[in-house]
């Protein structure tokens, strides 16, 4: 069973890959790390922390691109262009499949990840030597722990991407709802801290929206925990215990998602 | 065919060179409206907060880069800045500062701002302890909050006890113990100002602002030792000079001293000496 996903998650990525979006979204995240050399001298003392900032933002903001235009578009292709019959009418389950796809997207994501990851790496050892005073507060280990952080909500958000695909045959549809979720994951920590807070309590809100929330940060995934940017931006060391707990977080998520989506698309109509 | 063949290509020399054209006077359009709006519109920290998403960092430093233009801009030009814009500059630092909180480049820049070119030492102090606060390590904010208490609001012991919390976090200038205990014997002194300015140029790699704090500290270090000459010529007259040019004729210094702010140096009548400049450049 194992050998049928893996082969399955290598087709995809060998298909990912050939997408000409990947060289596109790599261009520019090359593009964004390069400015550091020239953006750092305009700040006074920080330059570690801009440096930071801008490569590990660069990073996230090439896994959302990733997602958002690569992993929705390798699922609906196959139903679109009709080759996943081909694929099914080989012996593979559809759990299989879909949990094929889903470390196909994870293959192309860690590959993204590493050479950007040392792409970024190399602009920063470069703004070191050019600017070795100002990087004194900066860690290497709290910068890799930023990008891991960061490539575990990716895990989580195509898990989700894997879902809604499963439930619907529009990538738009598809994509509409992995943003809503992208974009409620990384606020709902802010709303609901801020509802909990002195100000946030006496904000007029009805009750019926502060029960809406109190339902929803437990059912929204909170991508919150994996931002761990502005640690690595100061160079605050963070205990592994912490890491351990968003590796389980990450896990638990998409293991729980990626068996629903398996349920959901064995009971799907294909033709 | 020929002609068929040469338009686009006419249409694309005159495009390339009308374009620049058209940018200029757009740039002009611009510019006009930039300097109506300035940086004057501020979104507020809780919805910038939740809006930045994962995209905190960068955004903070994208405000600071903003701001620190806008205020390169305004000294560049010597440009006085109306006082009014001092609750603007401090809101700005705040939005910064609750996007990253650890950020001591916002801190700094806007304590600095407010306190001596607004005279608002009250919100460079605010800003500063929220800094405090957050920056759990670092000997920073609690030294320039001593400072800001002893210079700008004359209050020594509140000022001795933040360079005593200063001192107690490690990592600092050498200086910061026997500061803090003999803060009374600098009394009206400018020493804190130049040490402090002497700690900051070290530490500092903008170039811009290198030159602008060289500048403050060549006109305090001036201011220092012409109160000193003030407090000899007493000595040897019994009574403070009434103009600089006395301690010249007393031969106590050999010609009078310029401010690279483009303002002239008195003597008050309690034998301190100040600028007309009040270290900001006039136009």
């Amino acid at each position: 069973m194992l050998a049928k996903i893996l082969s399955l998650s290598m087709l995809t990525f060998r298909d990912g890959v050939r997408d000409r979006a990947i060289l596109g979204v790599g261009l520019f995240s090359l593009g964004m790390m390069s400015i550091t050399l020239v953006v750092i001298g305009f700040f006074m003392r920080e330059l570690n922390k801009v440096a930071v900032d801008i490569n590990l933002s660069a990073i996230s903001l090439a896994g959302l691109l990733l997602t958002f235009f690569l992993s929705i578009n390798l699922m609906a292709k196959d139903i679109d262009k009709r080759t996943i019959y081909c694929v099914m009418s080989k012996p593979f389950s559809r759990a299989q499949y879909i949990w094929g796809k889903y470390i196909g997207i994870l293959f192309i994501i860690i590959t993204a990840f590493t050479v950007l990851t040392m792409c970024s790496s190399l602009t920063i050892a470069l703004a070191k030597l050019q600017y070795a005073n100002w990087f004194k507060a900066f860690s290497w280990i709290e910068y890799y722990k930023a990008i891991y952080a960061s490539f575990l909500m990716f895990v989580v958000l195509n898990a989700f991407v894997i879902l809604f695909s499963s439930i619907t045959s529009s990538s738009f549809i598809t994509l509409l709802f992995s943003i809503s979720i992208y974009i409620g994951g990384q606020t709902i920590e802010e709303v609901v801290l801020y509802l909990k807070s002195g100000p946030g309590q006496e904000t007029q809100i009805s009750e019926f929206i502060r029960e809406m929330i109190d339902i929803l940060q437990y059912v929204l995934p909170n991508f919150s925990v994996f931002d761990l940017k502005m640690q690595a931006s100061h160079a605050i060391p963070l205990p592994l215990d912490y890491m351990f707990g968003i590796t389980g977080y990450a896990a638990i998520y998409s293991v729980v998602l990626m068996i629903a989506a398996s349920l959901i698309f064995n009971k799907r109509e294909l033709s | 065919m020929r002609l068929t063949r040469l338009f686009p290509v006419i249409c694309l020399g005159l495009l390339i060179v009308l374009c620049p054209i058209y940018q200029k006077k757009f740039e002009e359009k611009r510019s006009t409206l930039l300097e109506e709006s300035g940086i004057g519109y501020l979104i507020p920290s809780e919805f910038i907060t939740t809006a930045s998403l994962e995209f905190k960092g960068i955004v903070s430093d994208f405000l600071y880069l903003k701001m620190s233009t806008y205020l390169g801009g305004k000294i560049v030009n010597k440009e006085m800045m109306d006082r009014s814009q001092a609750d603007f500059f401090y809101n700005a630092a705040d939005i910064i500062t609750s996007l990253d909180p650890w950020f001591w480049d916002a801190y700094l820049m806007s304590s600095m701002l407010l306190a001596w070119d607004f005279n608002r030492a009250d919100l460079a102090t605010k800003l500063l302890k929220k800094a405090t606060t957050y920056r759990t390590w670092d000997f920073n904010p609690p030294y320039y909050l001593g400072f800001y208490h002893y210079y700008f609001l004359k209050d020594n012991a509140t000022a001795s006890t933040y360079l005593m919390e200063a001192a107690r976090r490690g990592g600092g200038p050498g200086f910061l113990i026997p500061l803090a205990t003999r803060l009374s014997v600098y009394q009206n002194s400018l020493t804190p100002a130049i040490l402090l300015l002497e700690e900051q140029l070290k530490t500092t790699q903008d170039p811009f602002m290198v030159k602008h704090l060289g500048t403050r500290l060549k006109v305090i270090i001036t201011l220092d030792k012409l109160e000193k000459k003030v407090a000899e010529y007493k000595k040897r007259n019994g009574h403070f000079p009434e103009k600089l040019s006395d301690l010249l004729s007393d031969k106590l210094i050999g010609n009078l001293p310029e401010d690279p702010y483009g303002g002239k140096f008195y003597i008050l009548p309690n034998g301190r000496v100040f600028t007309t400049s009040k270290l900001r450049f006039i136009k």
